[in-house]
């Protein structure tokens, strides 16, 4: 029997980014906010100190700050025609635990998406016609604009103090910026980072081809920075510890070290960490959120949390699971093509060619966590898809980070596997290589969706998240034609040697990693049949239950999705403080 | 002694500047802050209220490196100017994640501010 605790105002599942910014805009203006982390604190923990912030078998490979799959893990099916499996241990991506979440381990990649992203269906069928998105293919416009975010993205910038070049002021096309950003209002708070010789090999090459190189937008601070809330970033090292790892020096822009200290110091704001949330209760009669359920992992004993608003915060797995587990909105059925809680699950399309350079020193030791350049003519719909079999594209980069001993052992084609001319190649070859990478989008397919596993449970006793996913037809022509485009500038780069020019293809394998960017299964939208929350982030079939993540994208761009997401979570932020004021449909 | 001259000549140019530019000194000091506290309370890094004078490692509470614990170091505008400037040489093998401030004047700047936690 759950022991009831007194009711407060606004409860938010999940003490991520999302969290740390709703928080934020709802404590600015005296409304009291709680948030439950089912992790506990990073700061001055050995994660977050030296020298056992280095170690890379305990944070990188065997994942000390990530979910506990022995505790609660996935299944996965590649079809519905298949039967689905636990998956015993995941690497294709990895939600963070703890203070910060996945925003805590993350590289700092931070990008604006192309201004037609919340319109994509829209600008598809405007510019190929109707008939050109399949019919499997469930695309849906977002119910807002890139205008209406536009002020959040710089806020949320200025927070974090990204580190960029413009190339899109106000409409005005900015040298040495990407050509094909939204519009943005202002230059970036931060110069960018240092370029590695990598990056310019990647100009060089991506220049001479008639591309237009940038760096990436950075969320890794190339000087120490006080953002307007006068909560400080250190100066990045580029000690090639930084996705994976919390940051020693403060350096990573996460919301542990800008958000939460702050937070922690306003009245009216709470966090409970080891505090795993079990269910979301839904009074159906009502329409209404009235609270959650949750148990506090240090002393076993399951609480009632009755709140007057309830936001979900956490991880686009657990936001769609527990709306799953609370019987809130109707599941995804594909075959009838009804329902809405656990559609529009996509993942990332990722491929890469590596190069091999004799005579050029890369030192991939020595690097930023999202230091890189870009290349953005074949990402999304920046090209023309008319003569073309499929939509979406990637991003092609190079970012030569995270190059730890363990984890980067790069040999050309032909290298044994094992033995003594691995190990030599192994040596050879460590300080000279690279990889070009394409980052690709990923978008909804019909049999691509979650719900909940009928056979398998977690440690709770709950049914498991089943993903029923694969790389579907569009996907894998996007990835083979964009590899191919990745494999021309690899060429022009008079490599020693390449690697294997060869995109994304099935089956679904979750023993590669590829990017943490799972998307959608609360998406918003609109129409309410067709979405579970509106475009203010707000349930459909509860006035008082919101939102946020990447569960509410509609489908994922050829960028990482850490950007639009804390917009989104600014404005909800503002959003909440009005209907706190006068509660109703917003 | 050359090098010491040097030091100790600029130390003196810098001080009397530094007296009329502390908001240059606590700027240049802003990249110290993410860490080092000046209230007395340790964070990642020791506190540096009353750095100056101070010997090295010798914050009660906080886990030093044992590089830092066995440096015996007297914490003077010399031995700081030396630190800063890079801290894997004067004490190798310490962990605090910087690399030294490059430019003179900024480093005594940030003396000059530590100066004044007192």
């Amino acid at each position: 029997m759950a022991k009831k605790l007194p009711k407060r105002s606004v409860v938010i599942v999940g003490g991520g980014l999302c969290a740390g910014l709703v928080a934020r805009q709802l404590t600015a203006k005296g409304i009291e906010v709680l948030v439950l982390e089912r992790g506990g604190d990073h700061a001055l923990g050995p994660e977050a100190t030296l020298p056992n912030q280095r170690d890379e078998l305990r944070w990188d490979r065997r994942q000390g700050l990530m979910q506990d799959w022995g505790r609660e893990t996935y299944a996965l099916r590649h079809s519905r025609a298949n039967e689905s499996l636990p998956i015993r241990w995941m690497e294709a991506f990895l939600p963070g635990i703890g203070v910060g979440g996945a925003a805590s381990h993350w590289n700092g990649a931070a990008w604006r998406w192309s201004e037609y992203d919340p319109v994509l269906r829209s600008r598809y069928e405007s510019r190929y016609g109707k008939a050109a998105i399949p019919t499997d293919m469930l695309l849906q416009d977002w119910g807002t604009t890139y205008g209406e975010l536009e002020p959040y993205h710089d806020l949320f910038e200025q927070l974090f103090g990204l580190a960029g070049k413009a190339g899109n002021i106000k409409g005005t096309i900015q040298p040495g910026g990407n050509p094909y950003e939204a519009p943005r209002r202002g230059e970036y708070p931060q110069k960018p980072l240092e370029m590695s010789e990598a990056d310019i090999i990647f100009q060089q090459a991506g220049e001479g081809l008639g591309f237009r190189p940038f760096p990436r937008p950075a969320a890794n601070s190339p000087q120490s920075y006080v953002n307007p809330d006068g909560q400080r970033l250190g100066q990045c090292q580029y000690c090639g510890h930084c996705e994976r790892f919390v940051c020693e020096a403060h350096a990573k822009a996460t919301p542990d070290t800008l958000l939460y200290p702050m937070l922690r110091k306003r009245s009216g704001f709470e966090i409970r960490t080891h505090a795993h949330v079990l269910k979301v209760g839904y009074d159906r009669r009502a329409k209404r959120a009235t609270g959650v359920c949750y148990l506090d992992l240090n002393s076993g004993v399951e609480y009632e949390q009755p709140a007057d608003i309830v936001v979900m915060a956490a991880f686009t797995m657990s936001n769609t699971r527990l709306l799953l587990l609370g019987g809130i909105g109707e599941p995804y059925d594909p075959a009838t093509r009804r329902g809405s809680v656990g559609k529009n699950f996509c993942y990332q399309t990722t491929s890469g060619v590596s190069v091999f350079f004799k005579n050029r020193w890369i030192n991939p030791f020595l690097a930023a966590g999202a230091s890189g350049t870009v290349i953005d003519e074949f990402n999304n719909d920046n090209f023309d898809h008319s003569a073309l079999p499929f939509l979406g594209g990637a991003s092609i980069s190079v970012g030569v980070t995270n190059g730890r001993p363990i984890r980067t052992r790069s040999t050309p084609p032909g290298t044994p596997r094992w033995g003594t001319a691995w190990k030599k190649a192994t040596a050879d070859w460590y300080a000279h290589s690279f990889s070009v990478d394409a980052q690709g989008s990923c978008y909804p397919h019909r049999e691509n969706f979650l719900d909940l596993d009928p056979d398998y449970a977690d440690a709770y006793g709950l049914p498991l998240l089943r993903m029923t996913f694969d790389f579907r037809e569009n996907e894998v022509r996007m990835s083979d034609w964009v590899t191919r485009k990745a494999g021309e500038i690899c060429k022009a780069m008079s490599p020693d040697s390449m690697g294997p020019v060869a995109g994304r293809a099935g089956p679904f394998d979750t023993r590669q990693y590829q990017t943490t960017h799972v998307t959608g299964g609360t998406v918003m939208g609109a129409e309410p049949t067709s979405s579970v929350v509106s475009p203010h982030l707000q349930h459909w079939d509860a006035e008082n239950l919101f939102v946020v993540g990447a569960s509410v994208y509609t489908h994922n761009s050829g960028y990482n999705p850490s950007g639009p997401l804390a917009a989104l979570a600014l404005r909800l932020g503002d959003d909440l403080v009005r209907y706190v004021e006068r509660p109703r449909m917003l | 002694m050359l090098a010491m001259a040097i030091i100790g000549g600029a130390i003196i140019a810098v001080a009397s500047s530094v007296a009329q530019n502390a908001p240059a000194a606590s700027a240049a000091f802003s990249q110290c802050a993410v860490c080092h506290s000046i209230d007395g309370s340790n964070g990642t890094g020791p506190t540096l209220l009353r750095l100056i004078g101070r010997k090295s490692g010798a914050v009660p509470g906080f886990r030093y490196s044992r590089a830092m614990k066995s440096a015996e170091i007297i914490w003077d505008e010399a031995t700081l100017d030396r630190y800063l400037t890079n801290p894997q040489e004067l004490v190798p093998g310490n962990i605090m994640p910087f690399s030294g401030v490059a430019q003179a004047q900024e480093r005594a700047d940030i003396i000059a501010y530590l100066r004044t936690l007192r």
